[in-house]
């Protein structure tokens, strides 16, 4: 049995009466890989805020391991215009990291031509490969990405998928990775979660293929580290 | 040197240092019209420390941030949009502060120059509390320097390594308070804000780090404040206008400079 290191048990949470989460319950073991998909408006976001601490639940509770170390990209992240920073400065903001190792991280999510630019100047793409390296600095053994490739191209975001997946699979940390995209979710997947306020269904992606296949990290096409999940709800939502 | 101008220089010098450095957090928090009702209650403070017998500073960090306390309440209750609260907040505490010093405060009191400042009216007592405030701040803000940054420039990221954001909002909300606390004398109540937003601003466009931009802001805020206390001294000009002025020229002259970036 692989240790939990999130346990999310039973969460609700009301917004001026509207119900967002509905007794939410999922544990978060070392090493999986958990895909949160669900449309827009189902409580994804206000789920991983209270994972963080950022909200309190209504009832419920969040129990996380003492050995945690989280590693966290938020939704959205504009660049405070007034503060004059550079991306490296950025990335060593309250964590002492030497700098073989801030090499290393930048090499590996491809930032390395950019650590001396200032952050405000960054794309979309750079900014979300960025918030990515700074986690990665945090030496996490839980990552934690809402929409992580949103504002990419489809090129971008086979980039960064396979980037997380050679994270998840090289560091061997828990990935909790959140998705718009109710249909494709990553191969890597150990549980996919489904939420509309209350979780829909949780299960594995079909048709994963085992390790031979994702050895070829360097597969370029989009369906290699994608797979299709298939819905299986017993309910419907009434509007 | 007159002893008056003596103090008022080692006095202004302070509250540029102090003022040039938070200001810096003001401009990133973009939080002018914050600071802007906090030192609006500094009337009330100064009339609520001399009727209770604790004295003019103390009243005016008691009161500094009871005000900060109530708008951060008011404003994460979103009554109402942020903008209106501090309107309602700022004019509501200049008011108090005036009827109720008016109340308490007997013939003699200078309105003027509590609005507008006084050079004249720094004691040493003064100097002693501009420098004790100043030892706390800088403290503070070299202790806190990377959290407090962090914080302001992703709160999601902060909280994520374990920041306690009230905590921090605290201690900030304690710092302005401090820092308006000292100015009220040399600028007024009514001209504080500017002594924490021009200096940033000016420096704003010629920094690369955020700690060099804090070091521009002081060596800013003191070149002004030293240009318009002198001016004030010599001509006889009401002291915070003076420096406000002085300020704004060198506002003025850092824009038709190119800057390091847009």
């Amino acid at each position: 049995m692989s240790e939990v290191l999130i346990h999310v048990d039973q969460v609700s949470l009301s917004h001026h009466g509207k119900p967002v989460l509905d007794k939410v319950s999922f544990d978060l073991k070392a090493g999986e890989f958990i895909t949160l998909i669900g449309p827009n408006g189902a409580g994804k976001s206000s789920l991983i805020k209270i994972l963080l601490g950022l909200i309190k639940p209504d009832t419920g509770k969040v129990k996380k391991s003492s050995k945690i170390r989280l590693g966290y990209t938020p939704q959205k992240f504009i660049p405070n215009e007034f503060i004059p920073i550079t991306v490296s400065g950025f990335l060593q903001l309250n964590q002492k990291t030497e700098v073989a190792f801030l090499e290393d991280t930048a090499k590996l999510t491809g930032i390395e031509s950019i650590l001396k630019n200032e952050l405000k100047s960054l794309s979309g793409g750079e900014i979300q490969r960025v918030l990515l390296a700074r986690a990665l600095l945090a030496k996490p053994n839980v990552l934690i990405l809402d929409e992580p490739a949103q504002n990419l191209d489809v090129n971008g975001q086979m980039h960064l998928y396979k980037l997380i997946q050679d994270i998840h699979q090289q560091q061997g940390c828990a990935v909790l990775m959140v998705s718009h995209d109710l249909h494709r979710v990553m191969k890597e997947s150990t549980q996919v979660l489904c939420l509309y306020h209350h979780i829909c269904c949780m299960g594995q992606p079909e048709s994963i293929l085992k390790d031979s296949q994702f050895n070829d990290l360097f597969a370029d096409q989009m369906d290699e580290l994608m797979a299709t999940y298939e819905h299986h709800h017993n309910h419907c939502h009434e509007d | 040197m007159e002893d008056f101008i003596l103090r008022a220089l080692i006095a202004a010098l302070g509250i540029s240092i102090i003022a040039g450095s938070l200001g810096c957090f003001v401009i990133w928090k973009r939080m002018s019209y914050f600071s802007e009702s906090i030192s609006h209650s500094a009337l009330l403070g100064v009339s609520l420390g001399l009727a209770s017998g604790l004295g003019m500073h103390a009243g005016l960090v008691i009161v500094g941030v009871v005000f900060a306390g109530l708008i951060v309440i008011l404003q994460q209750k979103q009554v109402l949009s942020s903008d209106a609260i501090l309107g309602i907040f700022s004019h509501l505490a200049l008011s108090l502060g005036i009827v109720i010093l008016g109340i308490v405060g007997g013939e003699n009191t200078d309105y003027f120059a509590l609005l507008f400042g006084d050079v004249l009216s720094i004691s040493d007592q003064d100097i002693v509390w501009i420098y004790a405030v100043l030892v706390i701040v800088i403290s503070l803000l070299v202790v806190f320097w990377q959290k407090l940054l962090l914080l302001t420039l992703n709160e999601e990221l902060a909280v994520s390594q374990g920041l306690n954001r009230t905590f921090y909002q605290l201690l900030f909300m304690l710092m302005i308070a401090l820092t308006v606390s000292i100015s009220v004398q040399i600028v007024g109540v009514l001209l504080i804000t500017s002594l924490l937003i021009i200096p940033p601003a000016v420096a704003r466009g010629f920094a690369d780090s955020p700690l060099s931009m804090v070091f521009q802001s002081i060596g800013i805020s003191i070149v002004a404040v030293l240009m318009g206390l002198s001016a004030s001294v010599f001509y006889d000009l009401a002291t915070g206008p003076t420096i406000v002025i002085a300020l704004g020229v060198l506002f003025t002259l850092s824009q038709l400079f190119p800057k390091r970036s847009s």
